[in-house]
């Protein structure tokens, strides 16, 4: 084989990673669970956005956390080190599982999830370079124990003028985490919520939609708000869901001005969650 | 209408048994009897007139082996050394993550260099659920009068390892528990922060 080809190889090599968009950022020798940075679209725009996505998958039987970690655990975070009039969103967190073991429950994610963040370039950004996109991310995973871990993960992404689609297989973790991310609640279903002493009264009117509903559970979005390993006793009467949700021990004596979180609706195979913010009338 | 009152009265009278009568700052602390690493028994009504605080440990957690390269054991040092009482509770079962006998928490005192009054062993979590321990470490701290005033973590910087300036959200650290032990006991106040979320390992309570 002469020069010539060998350069052309090189140069056509060259030009695969030129406009082969990016390199996906993965971690390497992490205990439990791997984590890889992908970007949803091949390419930002100046001026545009792109929303990235960390994928984690997670050793069988062990699991990070959710936004609000529960009784015990960690939140993952995230450090960026971006080019500069780059900014990073906050982080999209899908509807977590409700993971129990005496006397505890968390909240969190099996298996994998893809957590989202949407990245914004600057307009005075220019075209047809490469900008990296560091970030540092911490979690904790556990299984009945923890192990705190972290990866820097670094990802290349072309400037275009004009976004172009994108096929990969990367594709299916943002739709299955979009399609996972909690909803607003249906304008035709009336939610609100009440107090006693001991619980909160969720009571959401369906319009009859519901009937199939085999269980509802309610995710707080901040700690200290409710007693997390509790029943939730759920019934249903006509088109409306009842919640009885125990308020924490740790609860101010001034209680909250209102009850944010997910109520997640679990029927047979599928399971949706909404985004529910429910001001509260004193007691 | 008739069948919805009654599982709602159900749920009011049968709802929740988890950690239903948990700790609640203000109130007197829950009772307990304990039997530290030596075999001698504690009992709360003991530590009346002083300042007590009880730390949930687990020698493996990580979370607890951070605090044990030397923050938590300056600590334990300063307000022992100012007559407080100080009581480390292993709540972990048998088989279970934490899990040490009498032998196994004196070693670990010993090795960690800790400052404690007494290192008390809950295998069955009796202490725990009765103050509704969720993590360690989990602290609490009673008054002399046996009355809660502190329920929560140990600080607000469950990622920083070594001492810091600031958590990594920028604010300045505190030790809860030392805030807590310097406003009522030195400056005779209220306790400004007397509930926060504990962070950490969970306790390995019994299945």
């Amino acid at each position: 084989m002469g020069i010539r080809h060998k350069l052309r190889g090189i140069f056509s090599l060259a030009s695969l990673f030129l406009f082969a968009a990016f390199s996906p950022a993965l971690s390497q020798n992490l205990t439990h669970l791997k984590v890889e940075l992908l970007p949803e679209l091949p390419s930002i725009q100046p001026g545009g956005s792109v929303t990235l996505g960390f994928h984690f998958r997670i050793q069988r039987g062990w699991h990070i956390y959710w936004q609000n970690p529960g009784d015990s655990g960690q939140t993952p975070s995230i450090q960026w080190t971006l080019p500069d009039g780059f900014t990073a969103g906050e982080i999209q967190w899908p509807t977590p599982e409700r993971l129990t073991s005496p006397k505890i429950a968390d909240y969190g994610y099996t298996n994998e999830v893809t957590l989202l963040v949407p990245i914004q370039a600057p307009a005075t950004l220019k075209p047809n370079r490469m900008v990296r996109l560091s970030a540092r991310v911490h979690w904790l995973v556990c299984q009945d124990i923890c192990i705190p871990g972290s990866a820097t993960l670094n990802l290349r992404l072309p400037v275009r003028k004009k976004a172009s689609p994108y096929n990969s297989r990367h594709q299916y973790y943002f739709q299955t985490s979009r399609k996972n991310m909690p909803a607003p609640l249906p304008a035709d279903w009336k939610a609100q919520v009440s107090q006693g002493a001991k619980d909160f009264h969720l009571s959401v009117d369906t319009g009859g939609a519901l009937s199939k509903a085999t269980t509802v559970l309610f995710f707080p979005s901040h700690p200290n708000q409710v007693e997390n390993a509790a029943t939730q006793k759920y019934s249903e009467s006509g088109s409306t869901f009842e919640l009885f949700v125990k308020k924490s021990d740790q609860l101010p004596a001034a209680g909250t001005p209102s009850l944010e979180g997910v109520i997640v609706v679990k029927e047979k195979k599928t399971q949706r969650g909404y985004w529910v913010n429910l001001p509260l009338a004193g007691r | 209408m008739g069948r919805l009152m009654t599982l709602v009265l159900a749920a009011i009278l049968f709802g929740g048994s988890s950690l239903a009568q948990a700790a609640r700052v203000g109130d007197p602390a829950p009772n307990f009897t304990a039997t530290d690493s030596h075999g001698k028994t504690h009992k709360l009504s003991d530590f009346k007139g002083k300042y007590l605080v009880l730390e949930w440990h687990n020698q493996d957690c990580p979370f607890v082996v951070s605090q044990y390269k030397g923050k938590m054991q300056r600590l334990q040092d300063k307000w022992t050394k100012k007559g407080v009482e100080w009581l480390a509770i292993i709540s972990s079962a048998p088989g279970k993550q934490g899990y040490v006998d009498a032998a196994g928490a004196n070693a670990d005192v010993k090795t960690k260099g800790a400052h404690v009054t007494a290192t008390c062993l809950d295998p069955e979590g009796v202490i725990a659920t009765a103050y509704g321990a969720k993590t360690t470490p989990h602290m609490f701290v009673i008054n002399p009068k046996g009355a809660l005033i502190y329920n929560g973590a140990i600080d607000n910087a469950p990622r920083e390892d070594g001492d810091v300036a600031k958590n990594e959200n920028g604010e300045a650290f505190v030790n809860y528990v030392d805030q807590a032990l310097t406003e009522a006991m030195v400056q005779k106040k209220k306790v400004t922060i007397p509930s926060t979320p504990p962070y950490g390992c969970h306790v390995k309570y019994k299945d």
